[in-house]
């Protein structure tokens, strides 16, 4: 496995794409973090004016326990950016032919797809690390009575969080495999995942599309709710729904799977 | 006894969709041959090696090397080099050549080795997209010499290469065959075959139309070419010999096929013998070029 990773590395390690994409990632991550709550105050403040008969109640996201909720909420919004590094890497590797070259030189076809496996978990990680340390820092400054009780106690949402960027890779890495080509790939993954699973969900009672597997993956971090939501009485899942893990899981297993089976019997 | 086969293929079939590009295929290669596989234009060679090293999957039939189902640890002991140098176009050359030694289980001290080898070294840092198609090649070449192979499988190792290229990448493959390494070899350029190959295989459409030693195919027969001013009553005179095989024309010349060495002054005696004075008359030393020519228009006869 070491050395399924070492491979990986050395194909990487050197591509200025990946760093640029990356860099952007981690750039664009930080800065959502650090600079949500001003953001969504001013523009909120602009709208409805200083002198709203109600008083708007002022977005505070960074207390804990709740900012590892309203980050992993946050971040669960750019894993399509992650899904496009997938998704373009994996397909390289076919546009360049250089699969077949591994393949050739004494890699089994089960090692390669490991290997891309590996990929989307060392992905996941960072990304979820990435997701980690400027939502700490924010929660740090911003909460007024630190205990080591309130830091942790939901910060069950990060291994959530990771679980949904694993599923969506696995979701990225079976459409690499199944089409081949980055353009195509890509363009396929980004059609299912702003227009096709919601139109297929909107012909779908509720109950049944929870189980598509876009849904059940963003289900599993649910909206968190602000001081203005609960104003209007609206209340979302504060947990992580046991049906929303096991059913992300079962379409990570099953589009790993899938990506097994792809390679078994095709010519490369 | 006799020693067991490096590689045996047995009744390979493959299709793409309708179109049958191997039809049985069964061949064996023994240690230390430096087999040519020839053939027209698509005619399965790549096909053949694609399917032996692991990439395409064959329809039917079955194929082991040294005597043991097809396996990726084995092809690390296999030096391969098929069609089109396939590599991370943005990685330089040594870069590329660490993967394939990461992937071939090779230390990595020899990349240096092998980029030696092929007259690399000076360009190791530079990207593979920026390289010419024959340093492309070349870098295809030391990939494939990495992790000190049993068996090298090239198709088309020259292709691309200038004439000094060509010539030192022949010098290479005699060199490397010297060590006694089984070598499987694709090419268009006959007389290159000729120079290395012990033994060939000539497919057709995805059939094998022969198999033999070098040899024994350029010994097989002999061959003259002659001219005279009256090419009709030449052609009959030599036709009623029996030593004679097959006449044809071409380009001017008389092309006769003989079943036995013949001396060239005994043919011209004969033929004075028959008022026919020829003009031209030469022993045609027969090359592998001819002989696959005759083979495959044969074949279409
Ligand atoms: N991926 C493919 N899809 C469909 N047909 C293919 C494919 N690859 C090869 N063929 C066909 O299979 C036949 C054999 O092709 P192959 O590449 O093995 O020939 P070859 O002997 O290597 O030819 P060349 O001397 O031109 O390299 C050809 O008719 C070719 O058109
Ligand atoms: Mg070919």
């Amino acid at each position: 496995m070491l050395r399924l990773i070492k491979i990986d590395f050395y194909k990487y390690s050197k591509s200025r794409t990946f760093w640029v994409l990356f860099i952007t990632y981690l750039v664009t991550m930080t800065a959502s973090i650090v600079g949500i709550e001003q953001f969504l105050n001013s523009t909120m403040l602009s709208k409805v004016g200083n002198d709203s008969a109600i008083p708007i109640p002022k977005f505070s996201f960074y207390a804990f326990p709740y900012v590892w909720h309203n980050m992993a909420y946050l971040a669960g919004m750019f894993k399509i950016f992650l899904a496009l590094i997938i998704v373009f890497f994996v397909s390289n590797e076919f546009s360049y032919r250089t699969l077949r070259q591994n393949v050739m030189n004494g890699m089994s076809r089960n090692q390669f797809v490991w290997s891309k496996v590996l990929f989307v978990v060392l992905l996941s990680l960072a990304a979820t690390l990435i997701l980690f340390f400027p939502s700490l820092i924010m929660g740090l400054i911003k909460t007024k009575e630190l205990t080591s009780e309130i830091i942790t106690r939901k910060l069950f949402f990060l291994p959530a969080y990771f679980l949904e960027l694993m599923a969506f890779g696995s979701f990225a890495l079976f459409i690499a495999f199944l089409l081949r080509r980055s353009a195509l790939a890509i363009g396929l993954l980004a059609f299912y995942y702003f227009i096709l699973e919601k139109i297929i969900a909107y012909y779908l009672p509720d109950n049944i599309a929870a189980f598509l597997p876009v849904k059940a993956m963003g289900n599993m971090i649910d909206v968190p709710n602000s001081a203005l939501m609960k104003l209007f009485g609206v209340n979302f899942r504060e947990y992580v729904a046991t049906q929303d893990i096991l059913v992300s899981s079962a379409w990570m297993i099953i589009f790993v799977a899938a990506v097994f089976l792809l390679m078994r019997k095709r010519d490369i | 006894m006799t020693t067991p086969p490096v590689l045996s293929i047995n009744n390979l079939t493959k299709y793409y969709g309708k179109l049958k590009a191997l039809d049985n295929l069964s061949l064996e290669v023994f240690p230390g041959e430096i087999l040519g596989f020839l053939g027209p234009n698509g005619s399965g060679k790549t096909t053949t090696l694609g399917i032996l090293l692991g990439i395409l999957k064959a329809d039917s039939g079955t194929f082991s090397w040294f005597g043991n189902p097809p396996s990726h640890e084995q092809r690390k002991k296999i030096g391969a080099l098929l069609e089109t140098p396939l590599f991370y176009p943005y990685l330089s050359g040594y870069d590329n050549l660490k993967i394939i030694a990461t992937i071939k289980d090779a230390p990595l001290s020899e990349i240096d080795e092998v980029l030696h080898i092929v007259g690399l070294e000076e360009r190791r840092g530079s990207k593979f997209k920026t390289y010419s198609l024959g340093m492309k090649q070349r870098l295809a070449i030391a990939a494939a010499l990495l992790g000190k192979p049993e068996v090298m499988i090239l198709d088309e190792p020259t292709n691309g290469l200038d004439p000094t290229g060509i010539v030192e990448i022949r010098d290479l493959i005699v060199k490397i065959a010297k060590r006694g390494m089984t070598i499987v070899l694709a090419s268009h350029l006959l007389d290159e075959v000729e120079k290395i190959c012990t033994h060939v295989v000539v497919l057709e459409k995805g059939k094998k139309l022969h198999a033999g030693s070098v040899s024994e195919v350029l010994r097989s027969s002999v061959t003259i070419e002659l001219a005279a001013y009256d090419m009709e009553a030449l052609q009959q005179a030599l036709e009623e010999e029996a030593f004679v095989v097959a006449t044809r024309p071409e380009a001017g010349l008389l092309i006769v096929e003989l079943n036995r060495k013949v001396e060239t002054s005994e043919i011209n005696r004969l033929l004075t013998n028959k008022g026919i004075y020829v003009s031209h008359l030469a022993l045609r030393k027969k090359s592998l070029e001819n002989y696959f020519l005759e083979l495959l228009t044969e074949q279409h006869a």
